[in-house]
């Protein structure tokens, strides 16, 4: 359907950034058009719901010749923008009183309003110069929100931020050149067959690689992500969110453009592209599956809570990969890992900013970060403790909590993955699963026991509740994963299912009927599922799910009391280390021009 | 199709008869820059009415002296000396307004010379935009060079006579011995020295002659600054920051990367180029100047030496484009002429209004600058924006064709370069948008963990102990007066609006191809 509503969605938060200048001294007047244009773009989205059923909705400005800014957004796209929208409205709600305590409001607001834009801008893009440009747009304006506090940690990862979008951008721009020149068009859809049997396979494997390691600067894949536990905590809470949440997601939601739309062979048989796209996604289930063990590592040896999220953003953005990574390499029965890919894009987007909201409301009242030197804050900050908690069974995959369900249809697809090649590199990566399942599920659990459980330190004994627009964002999240957790299907059917429809699944496959019966596993264990062949995977998943969890409660348990958490990595061993010092290296010599090379 | 038309050579003499006007009114300052202000108005009109023209297609020629039949002293205008035309012609009017703020704040000596020199190297320049054949091209060339050396040379000190002898030898000698014979050669070839649209030189002659006459062309056209030819220009900093953007942006370099292309499509021609394998030599000299003057632009901590080797790249932007020898390749080079001119005459008045306001010339000494002077270090982050190609600055969209360009000639290591380049770029010009807006000024007290291990650490301490030393001069530092700051945001405007309205000059390069 032709529409000009996806290109509102993206001008109503700059006409609103620019609205605040009209009066920079009202608070009120700042915090009501913040919230009122991410609500009403959360508005404009959602009414393209029904004809984006239908088909898509679309929206073509002309621009160069040969050129269009072009918007185009299917359900896939929705979901993350809806998602996307949705975070900030109650991460703008939350910040009413949690920037209180911060200068340069104005700057804030302006700069979170144009990330919004750019955002959602990637979100709807129809082609890839489209979605490039607002890119760009999510490289630069998130910089003022990153270094708000000025001071030299936050100069510094916002500094890290900035050099790395940069060099990934520009291998994303290389990747999109060399794609318009051999397949004559940037748009977000399957090369058609012709021009695919034109195109050599070295060019797109060229293409793939630079186009999956261009968003992978953004969604912090492993060798790409050492900015992201820098630049993560450093933000004001709600910046912070925003970036691990929302994001960090335009990155993976161009992968998955990239991976399971682009290079899709429009029906055919399971020859010939079939098998570039297979060998793109087995090598998109390694990086997605390093990305997850190594980072779960280093949260679980993190002492700032934040930074301790930031680290399990980068893990859970490894599931995502993972999950598209399967997609592509079962070919035409990827409807799984695409579905678990998805649907763990929502659910990281909830839990994640929830546990970022509920960890800044205690630092808002504590001033403190480490976690290690608070505790028992339970009585004091009742609501912020029930709402972390909700938000910490959401990411370990408890039972009944949004996470579960996307993380068994991950697992789902990696099993069925192995079982399609019987390729012993993913057998290893079944269990790196498992276990990176049951890290996360010891340090959330870690995070929440030592904030609130435990003795209280005496200088937090009269530790006020979080403000009520801070519970209120908190509330709103913890209620969406409750409600995902508890009716799995809703998602599933509403958007992931139709979002599906048109990537070249076949909707007879194993896939699709499993992903169905999501609600079969959850709402009771016994109730096994009918199918023949499935029905081992789906004890297979059940198994390490419960496996996953035993784990990790014995890993916490041990943790704590045998102190393996505080076990550190020697410095010289992490790959952060030497990425941050090859980058400050080469950055280093040149600003020191002057001659005064001494440092203060 | 080609028309005779008066107007080119009302849009060329205009600035000459501007600066007789503006020597006579030498003891009104006031009255001289009216004079200024007036001619830079009337020649950017006079250029604008050709406009219509140029886009319907026509070739505009005016023979001004034809007392050698085949090599007429002329005019004529087609869309790429339209284009360097019109930009030399905007942005002088704006260099004129930022003049007359620089010039009076820091009550420089000889502005009449000053002002008259740049008249006539405006002429010069339009001149050798319209020009209809090298011999034309020449004369006006070597003008330009002759009419910026007093400009150079403004501060009249010994280091001032030393790098503008520097910068004479340098663009004299090379036209000198290499382009001088080059022309020559071509017409001995050729027959003529004509600018064609497929070119003029035969293709039946001896192939090692052809490439020679092209080398002596590279090496002649010493303003396009190709390593290791480019010393003037860093060495040309020493002049006045009006001067630098005269050079940088409006007449001297875009000369030199105008000329290349001239050579490459107009003298040679895409086939016969093609035929040749010189696109790929030049596209090899382009992009060792490319990376290697970023890495200069790295290392100097002069703000204007920084711009200045920048620019040195950016010329070899140019030139690859032409030299990728494809239509969308060439698209990018000239409109990287445009792009470029907006984006590093923000620059050079941004660093000019900085100096203007503190004194300050060191890139080590801008922390917190962008607190003080907001509007001058926004429009320096815009350029900084088109400098690196990042949408919807200018530089995004020639930076796109030229990609395009380079992939559709199978040059996959131009478009490493262009990348590269690109995060270089970054590199050196983004840590001063950062630190001027979010780190610290030194002249307030630095606490010990404010100055601890940033990523880019600077020596602050040092920095104010030498502010202290200065008498804390800079303490009350504010945006200089508006002369100086309106055009600033102007060029930065017009940078963004080019990169979001691109069609006109797209227009203009696709009359060439028709």
């Amino acid at each position: 359907m032709e529409t000009s509503i996806p290109l509102w969605v993206v001008l109503v938060p700059i006409l609103g950034a620019f609205a605040l200048l009209i009066k920079k001294e009202s608070d009120q007047f700042r915090n009501a058009i913040v919230i009122g244009s991410s609500t009403l773009s959360f508005i404009l989205l959602l009414s393209l719901y029904s004809s984006v059923m239908k088909g898509s909705a679309h929206y073509a400005i002309s621009w160069l010749p040969g050129f269009e800014i072009t918007f185009n957004v299917d359900a896939s796209g929705l979901l993350v923008a809806l998602v996307t929208a949705f975070l900030w409205i109650l991460c703008s709600v939350y910040s009413v009183t949690y920037m209180t305590h911060e200068k340069k409001r104005l700057r804030y607001d302006f700069f979170s309003l144009l990330t919004l834009a750019t955002n959602l801008g990637v979100l709807v893009a129809g082609d890839f110069f489209t979605l490039f440009i607002f890119f760009e747009g999510l490289l630069i304006f998130p910089y003022p929100l990153i270094a708000h506090k000025e001071d030299a940690p936050a100069v510094k990862g916002a500094n890290l931020y900035l050099y790395v979008g940069v060099a990934t951008s520009l291998l994303l721009l290389s990747g999109m050149v060399l794609l318009k020149s051999y397949s004559g068009s940037l748009a977000i859809q399957s090369i058609s067959p012709e021009v695919a049997a034109s195109m050599s396979t070295a060019i797109k494997y060229q293409i793939a690689i630079l186009m999956i390691v261009g968003f992978g600067g953004k969604a912090g894949l492993f060798f790409e992500h050492f900015w992201l536990p820098e630049a993560h905590p450093v933000a004001p809470t709600p910046a912070s969110a925003l970036l691990s949440a929302a994001m960090i997601k335009a990155g993976a939601y161009g992968i998955f453009r990239v991976v399971n739309l682009l290079f899709v062979p429009q029906g055919g048989s399971m020859t010939g592209d079939w098998l570039t796209l297979s060998n793109i996604g087995y090598w998109t289930i390694i990086i997605g599956s390093i990305t997850m063990f190594f980072a779960v590592i280093s949260a679980l040896i993190a002492t700032n809570s934040k930074r301790m999220l930031a680290f399990h953003s980068i893990s859970q953005m490894g599931y995502i990969v993972m999950g598209i990574g399967c997609a592509a390499y079962l070919g035409q029965h990827g409807a799984v890992g695409a579905a678990g890919a998805l649907y763990h894009i929502v659910n990281h987007a909830l839990f994640k900013a929830a546990l970022f909201l509920g960890v800044g409301a205690v630092y808002f009242r504590t001033n403190e970060l480490d976690m290690y030197k608070l505790g028992g804050l339970m009585k004091n900050m009742p609501v912020t403790a029930i709402c972390l908690f909700i938000a910490v069974c959401g990411i370990s995959g408890v039972p009944f909590f949004n996470g579960f369900a996307s993380k068994t249809i991950l697992h789902h697809a990696i099993i069925e993955s192995y079982e399609h090649g019987h390729d012993m590199t993913l057998w290893v990566v079944e269990k790196i699963f498992i276990v990176t399942a049951a890290g996360t599920f010891a340090s959330n659990f870690k995070l929440f026991y030592l904030m609130f459980r435990g003795n209280r330190p005496k200088q937090y004994d009269d530790v006020a509740p979080a403000p009520l627009p801070m519970k209120i964002g908190m509330i709103g999240f913890s209620v969406a994963i409750l409600f995902l957790g508890l009716f799995p299907n809703w998602l599933l059917e509403t958007a992931i299912g139709p979002a599906l429809a048109p990537l070249g699944f076949d909707s007879g496959a194993d896939g699709y009927r499993l992903i169905y019966d999501v609600q079969t596993q959850i709402s009771g264990l016994a109730i096994l599922y009918p199918g023949t062949e499935s029905f081992s995977m789906v004890l297979h998943n059940l198994f390490s799910g419960g496996i996953a969890l035993v784990l990790g409660a014995g890993l916490l348990y041990g943790g704590l009391k045998y102190h393996w958490f505080n076990f550190r990595v020697p410095t010289f061993f992490t790959f952060d280390f030497y990425a941050t010092k090859i980058l400050r290296r080469l950055l280093n010599p040149w600003f020191l021009a002057d001659g005064s090379r001494k440092r203060v | 199709m080609e028309v005779e038309s008066i107007k080119p050579l009302l849009a060329v003499f205009i600035p000459l008869i501007g600066s007789a006007f503006i020597l006579f009114a030498r003891k009104k300052p006031n009255i001289r820059e009216l004079c200024t202000l007036t001619t830079a108005f009337l020649m950017f009109f006079a250029v604008l009415s050709m406009v219509p023209d140029v886009l319907a297609g026509k070739t505009l020629t005016y023979t001004l002296l034809a007392f050698w039949p085949s090599v007429p002293i002329g005019f004529r205008v087609d869309g790429l000396g339209m284009i360097f035309g019109i930009v030399a012609a905007f942005t002088w009017i704006l260099t004129t307004f930022y003049s007359i703020g620089y010039m009076r704040s820091l009550n420089e000596h000889a502005q009449t010379r000053f002002y008259f020199c740049f008249a006539v190297t405006l002429f010069a320049t339009e001149g050798a935009a319209f020009s209809n054949n090298w011999f034309t091209l020449f004369l006006f060339y070597e003008l330009i060079t002759l009419f910026t050396y007093p400009l150079v040379a403004h501060h009249e000190t010994q280091e001032a006579w030393e790098k503008g002898n520097k910068y004479l030898a340098y663009l004299l000698g090379t036209s000198k011995v290499f382009l001088i014979p080059a022309v020559l050669g071509t017409y001995f070839y050729a027959g003529s020295i004509d600018f064609t649209s497929n070119g003029i030189m035969p293709h039946d002659i001896d192939k090692t002659l052809l490439i020679g006459i092209y080398v002596f062309y590279l090496a002649g056209i010493g303003k396009v600054a190709f390593m290791p030819l480019h010393s003037w220009l860093p060495a040309s900093m020493i002049a006045p920051t009006p001067v630098s953007a005269l050079l940088h942006a409006v007449a001297v370099v875009n000369t030199g990367a105008f000329c290349v292309l001239r050579v490459i499509v107009n003298i040679y021609g895409i086939d016969l180029m093609q035929k040749l394998d010189l696109g790929v030599v030049t596209a090899i000299i382009a992009c060792f100047t490319i990376i290697t003057a970023s890495i200069y632009a790295m290392k100097s901590n002069n703000l204007k030496e920084r711009i200045a080797y920048s620019t040195v790249s950016q010329l070899s932007y140019m030139v690859l484009g032409g030299a990728l020898l494809t239509p969308t390749g060439i698209r990018g080079g000239i409109m990287h002429i445009a792009m470029h001119a907006f984006a590093k005459i923000t620059l050079f008045f941004c660093a000019g209004s900085i100096y203007v306001a503190t004194r300050k010339s060191n890139v080590s000494e801008l922390n917190g600058i962008g607190r003080k002077m907001p509007w001058t270090m926004a429009a320096f982050a815009i350029a900084t924006l088109s400098m690196v190609g990042i949408p919807p600055a200018g530089g995004f969209v020639s930076k796109w064709y030229l990609m395009i360009g380079s992939a559709e000639a199978d040059e996959f290591w131009t478009l490493i370069v262009l990348a590269t380049s690109a995060l270089l770029n970054a590199f050196y010009f983004v840590p001063i948008v950062v630190n001027g807006f979010f780190r610290p000024s030194d002249d307030e007290p630095v606490s010990e963990a404010t100055a601890g291990s940033v990523l880019i650490p600077q020596s602050v301490g040092a920095a104010a102990a030498s502010n202290v030393a200065n008498g804390g001069a800079a303490v009350s530092i504010r945006e200089p007066s508006l002369f100086v700051v309106l055009p600033l945001c102007i060029t930065a405007v017009v940078s963004m609006v080019l990169g979001m309205y691109p069609n006109l000059l797209l227009e203009f390069i696709g009359t060439m191809f028709r």
